[in-house]
């Protein structure tokens, strides 16, 4: 369940679920809707086969993905989507907003 | 491989339905018929089960098959272990409430209903093997897994808050409008695969 809610709480993740509620779809189709590069939207598929989520199938030089969600974890898409879950780790937030992770001998010095 | 499922659960579950069975027995002799055909009843469910445990024991690999045919066995065995400890705790006084049993029976039926309807749109069939339109072939699971759930939770709600005889007839019309609305759209996509033809 863990690596459900890890797939869930990616926006780009959730947007190609949300194609793929429609109707199956290529590898280069779903790449096309996103202004990300082919490996990052690699890492989001296998993010997203990991927690059994999708399912890819090759057939010829083609890769083509098709939605493997039950119904609760359907469910659970769109609260994530109502609410814009965004599942970020602390540090990494906190990083990304340009403080930084503080050493602890840093803190007790300042103190 | 025997899992915990095969070896113990399942098992389990069937020795403590013929001893309540026994019990029941026991304590309203009276209803011997009905005690006797339970325990006849509980001894078949131990065909699949023998069969399975020696699947499982003979070829490693089919874990999977072995596991279903011992749930399935172990879910059957639980749906009559429900109602029987109800019964038993009537008998014994330990409850007032004659219809619990059957009522808990029914929850754990709608329960089935819930567990199979949200597992249905994750059981794909390789895209392949699909003879229509793949879109509308996976909008028809989601539908019925959705009707299913649905279908599923009321079922146990009606069977928690109304009169038995009242749950009875409204649970039964759920199920129905449940199938009739699965049946059209499975009518309708074959309408459209045959069109295509």
């Amino acid at each position: 369940m863990n690596r459900v809610f890890k797939a869930l709480s990616d926006p780009t993740r959730r947007r190609v679920l949300q194609l793929l509620r429609e109707r199956p779809l290529s590898a280069g189709e779903l790449a096309d809707q996103f202004p990300v590069s082919k490996p990052t939207m690699s890492a989001h598929f296998a993010v997203l086969q990991e927690a059994d989520l999708i399912e890819a199938e090759k057939s010829g030089r083609t890769i083509l993905y098709r939605l493997k969600m039950s119904v609760l974890e359907e469910a659970l898409l769109g609260f994530a989507q109502t609410v814009g879950w965004d599942m970020k780790p602390r540090a990494s937030k906190r990083v990304a907003e340009g403080g930084g992770v503080k050493h602890p001998r840093t803190v007790k010095g300042e103190v | 491989m025997k899992t915990a499922l095969t070896r113990y659960v399942t098992p389990a579950l069937l020795a403590l339905g013929a001893m309540l069975t026994i019990a029941n027995w026991y304590l309203t002799p009276e209803r011997s018929r009905a005690w006797a055909l339970t325990l006849a009843f509980l001894a078949c469910l131990l065909v699949p089960l023998w069969h399975a445990r020696r699947r499982a024991s003979q070829e490693g690999g089919r874990r999977r098959t072995n596991d279903i045919l011992a749930g399935a066995v172990g879910f059957a065995a639980l749906v009559l272990v429900i109602p029987l400890s109800g019964k038993l705790a009537y008998a014994l006084g330990a409850i007032e409430d004659g219809d619990l049993a059957k009522r808990l029976s029914m929850v754990v039926v709608g329960a089935l209903l819930v567990a199979v309807g949200n597992a249905m749109p994750k059981m794909l069939p390789p895209p392949s093997s699909i003879a229509c339109d793949g879109a509308k072939a996976q909008a028809l699971r989601r539908l019925s897994g959705w009707t299913w759930v649905l279908t599923g939770l009321a079922y146990v709600v009606l069977w928690l808050v109304l009169s038995v005889d009242m749950a009875a007839a409204v649970s039964t019309m759920v199920v129905l409008v449940g199938m009739v609305a699965v049946a059209t759209q499975m009518f309708r996509l074959w309408r459209t695969r045959r069109r295509e033809v």
